[in-house]
């Protein structure tokens, strides 16, 4: 049983009184205030005899909905009420209205808007407003009994004559099994949205083609393979996964249970796609992803036929007019959804006159008469006018045990020739032969007697998915009509001998010790390890011994080099990857100090004069968490020829005690025209010739220049132009100020969990709560100068609720002082209820 | 103890032959890819270029085995 992480108490702090107050009347307890109802309700809902006593005695619609609710850990309004003909046939309200009633199902502390009252409930909602998100207390999720029966009755029909009952078929399977293929030969490209890449999809149709399957067979196969586990999306591919050979070695009555499950379950609805395309994006935007409402049409279907008789026969058109009957709008075409018209591409006339309708039961007369007859789940009559449910069906509905089957043919099913053909029966294949062929083989023809060829890449494709050749050939041997020719043994073999020359470990886990001794002693105390080199611990699962420093390369590389004297670079040991040697080996001389470091010397040699400095520089500086020093740059610069010449001249400087007397000599015209340029912040360069005039110029306004010997500035640039720079920027405004400094203070993360949360007034209650009780608080706080919320554990002092803004003042751990916070900007709150201060 | 470092997500290529190592270190269209040598018989290699190192292997003929 899922949950969600608030308790009883979070979720009740956000109801009306007037809420609580009904709860309690159905509880029968007397309570006056809210904080006094509020521990009732929770007192209560927390022991498992009241919880299991109002269980027994709730109507079954309340109980199958609360089941419904349970399993999916929390559900919004909107969905629950959208999809009830899976907990009742009369009124859905008025199941959900009774357990919210009760306390058993709960409004989740997640939305800002005011207190929750019941009469939320049966507001209606639209696609931006989804309503209230509901959850049941944790022991109701364990105590729930399993439902009744709905009831739902189908009008039987007389058992068909047996010439016209059609063979059970597993098609499913087969279908499966061609898109295992056809992601294993392709490894299709995904788009963002989860859709097929154009071209990749255009060549997996043709492979389907190929097959002879359907055109939809490719998405509702891409769905079912997803949903069962054998395929996922990688780095933007298809890939199969190993489940897919576990899942062709079940039995066909495991097989098809599997595959129905996933169906059922898959969020993808390419199923509705096929018969509604005109509106599929606007419900498929309308229902996002996890909503019930997305696999209510063949949840619905399902519970349909768990309610039918065993070994009875029943027309096609009957079930679809049951279910209608049980809800007329389980795609919720009949919504008032302005949306969906206005997301209407290409509205047709039919579509105007509600041909939809036709559609929606053509929906589901195929998924009786494709979806189902495909997984051998029902079998059909009378041209799929009557079905009935197989005992495989009633096997993968949960419902039977599952049926006996017939034991595999061992032989006959191929032949394998000396030219490397194989012949291959596909009635008499099983499905674990056939996916082990479409694995190491290429198919040249397919059909009932399909022809496959063995060559060394689809050999090397066999071993690559984990299947030793020996096993193939072993299975070759156990269905062939003949033992596997010698000749083509030998070669498969060999082949395999070949492909095992080298392997290739993505993403492992790789210890580095300092020493050899180190690296016995972890791979000794790490179970399923392998040494490799002197220093190095390949580890399986396990986690290393003793303090580990850790380079991840699935982040981006760090900066690791720092910049030494001269010109060289220092790697620390323990910051140094597996590729920062071999980078800068190509730089200059690398040598190892006695601690480990590496140190690299920039060499004129090593980089050689064809080389771009510009390059240079901006590989050492992404490994650098510094700019790299100017130095650097001009010993590359100068190597590369890229430097120019150097010049000089003799010419006389004037410097000033200030740099703003500097400035000044430069705003006044007369004197800039006899000046030639500046040299830093303090120092004038005389034009040639100039100086006496100039000297007279100044003693005018009171400044008289004296011959010096040190005119040069007194310290590098580096020091007296940070220096300026800091003294004369300008003041940075104050809450820009303060929005730097807890930046900088505060290492606050998002809390991995939303909180609850409350209106400010209910905040204020839970607060003052808090403070009554002495109970430290959690609250994600939004700042007014940044737009991400931080959150703060605050032990709360005092409830300012006089003024126009309400607040709350506290000490925060966070900051470590104590800090004054606005209740309207405190989105979410947990009261740390185990902890005092 | 002393401290270890623990790499983590890196690609490993590991041959059976240390002569078949030297060839892909000395294949220019591979050196890129490339890190330390951890033994005769063992060199890491950028996990994100494992497809381009694939597919270079390939084309020169090997048949990598490739375990995830």
């Amino acid at each position: 049983v899922k949950s969600t992480h608030f308790s009883v108490k979070e979720c009740l702090h956000g109801y009306t009184e007037d809420a609580l107050g009904t709860i309690c009347e159905k509880w029968q307890l007397v309570a006056k205030n809210k904080p006094s109802r509020i521990r009732a309700v929770e007192k209560v809902l927390e022991d498992p005899l009241h919880v299991h006593r109002m269980l027994k005695t709730a109507d079954v619609d309340t109980v199958r909905m609360l089941r419904l609710v349970t399993s999916h850990g929390a559900v919004l309004s909107t969905d629950l009420l959208g999809v009830h003909g899976l907990y009742t046939l009369t009124n859905p309200l008025a199941a959900v209205m009774n357990a919210a009633h009760l306390g058993l199902l709960l409004a989740c502390p997640d939305g800002r808007a005011g207190a929750f009252s019941f009469a939320e409930l049966s507001r209606e909602y639209h696609a931006d407003m989804p309503g209230v998100l509901l959850t049941t207390p944790e022991l109701v999720g364990r105590l729930v009994p399993n439902p009744q029966p709905l009831g739902i009755r189908v009008q039987e029909s007389p058992e068909p004559d047996a010439a016209a009952i059609e063979k059970s078929v597993d098609t499913s399977t087969y279908v499966l099994l061609e898109m295992l293929r056809i992601v294993d030969l392709l490894s299709p490209r995904v788009t963002n949205t989860g859709a097929l890449h154009k071209s990749d999809e255009t060549r997996a149709q043709d492979l389907c083609k190929e097959a002879g399957l359907p055109a939809e067979a490719l998405s509702l196969g891409i769905m079912s393979a997803q949903g069962l586990g054998c395929i996922e999306i990688r780095d933007g591919h298809f890939h199969t996964l190993q489940h897919a050979e576990r899942w062709v070695e079940l039995s066909r009555a495991d097989r098809t249970r599997e595959l129905f499950h996933a169906c059922l379950n898959a969020d993808e609805m390419p199923d509705v796609k096929l018969f509604l395309p005109q509106i599929y994006d606007a419900l498929d935007k309308h229902m996002p992803r996890g909503s019930l409402r997305r696999t209510y049409h063949r949840k619905l279907v399902t519970l349909a036929l768990s309610e039918l008789r065993r070994d009875a026969w029943y027309k096609v058109d009957d079930l679809v007019e049951t279910l209608f009957r049980i809800d007329s709008n389980v795609l919720y075409l009949n919504e008032k959804w302005r949306a969906i018209q206005s997301n209407m591409h290409e509205i047709s006339n039919s579509w105007r006159e509600r041909q939809w309708e036709l559609r929606e039961h053509r929906l589901f007369a195929w998924m009786i008469r494709r979806l189902l007859r495909d997984l051998g789940m029902v079998t059909l009559a009378c041209e799929e006018t009557y079905f009935s449910i197989t005992d495989i069906g009633w096997y993968a509905l949960g419902l039977a045990d599952a049926p006996s089957e017939d034991p595999e043919a061992t032989r006959d099913a191929l032949v394998v020739q000396p030219d490397f053909e194989v012949i291959v029966y596909a009635d008499r294949c099983p499905p674990k032969l056939r996916r082990k062929l479409d694995l190491f083989c290429e198919r040249i023809r397919s059909g009932v007697v399909s022809t496959y060829k063995l060559t060394q890449e689809s050999v090397y494709r066999g071993v690559r998915s984990g299947i030793t050749a020996n096993a193939f050939l072993g299975m070759l041997d156990q269905f062939g009509r003949h033992a596997v020719p010698e000749n083509v043994r030998e070669h498969i073999e060999g082949w395999e001998r070949k492909s095992g020359v080298i392997s290739v470990h993505t993403r492992v886990r790789l210890l580095e010790c300092r020493t050899a001794v180190d690296a016995d002693s972890v791979a000794a105390q790490c179970e399923g390890s392998r040494r490799i080199g002197e220093r190095f611990v390949l580890l399986n699962g396990t986690d290393a011994p003793g303090p580990v420093m850790r380079i991840d390369y699935v982040q981006p590389k760090r900066a690791c080099i720092q910049q030494e004297d001269g010109l060289q670079i220092r790697v620390p040991w323990n910051r140094s990857d597996l590729f920062v040697e071999r980078n800068l080996a190509g730089l200059g001389d690398i040598k190892h100090d006695p601690s480990g470091d590496l140190i690299m010397t920039l060499s004129r040699v090593k980089l050689g004069e064809s080389r771009d400095w510009g390059l240079v520089a901006a590989q050492l500086e992404a490994l650098s968490d510094q700019p790299l020093s100017a130095r650097f740059k001009m010993a590359l610069r100068a190597w590369s020829g890229d430097l120019g010449s150097v010049s000089y001249r003799t010419a006389t400087l004037i410097r000033f005690e200030d740099p703003d007397t500097c400035s000044s000599i430069l705003d006044i015209p007369e004197l800039a025209a006899m000046i030639e340029g500046r040299v830093g912040l303090f120092t004038l360069v005389v034009k040639n010739g100039q100086l006496p005039a100039f000297r007279t110029k100044l003693r005018k306004i009171n400044l008289f220049v004296e011959a010096a010997d040190a005119i040069a500035d007194p310290h590098p640039p580096d020091v007296w132009a940070a220096k300026w720079l800091e003294e004369h920027q300008p003041a940075p405004e104050a809450p820009a100020q303060e929005a730097q400094t807890a930046c900088k203070e505060k290492p606050a993360k998002r809390y991995e969990k939303a909180l609850p949360s409350y209106s400010p007034r209910i905040i204020g209650e839970v607060l003052s709560d808090a403070i009554a009780r002495r109970r430290p608080v959690l609250i994600e706080y939004q700042p007014a100068w940044s737009s991400e919320p931080t959150v703060r554990r605050v032990d709360p002092v005092t409830l300012d609720t006089s003024g126009s803004v309400p607040s709350l003042s506290g000490y925060c751990h966070t900051h470590k002082g104590p800090r004054t916070f606005k209740l309207a900007q405190i989105i979410g709150i947990r009261v740390l209820e185990g902890e005092t201060y | 103890m002393n401290q270890s470092k623990l790499h983590s997500g890196v690609a490993l290529i590991e041959v059976s032959d240390p002569l078949v190592l030297t060839e892909i270190e000395s294949d220019t269209a591979l050196q890129p890819f490339l890190g330390a040598r951890l033994s005769e018989t063992c060199i890491a290699v950028e996990p994100q270029s494992i497809q381009d190192v694939l597919r270079r292997l390939q084309a020169l003929g090997h048949m990598p085995r490739v375990h995830e």
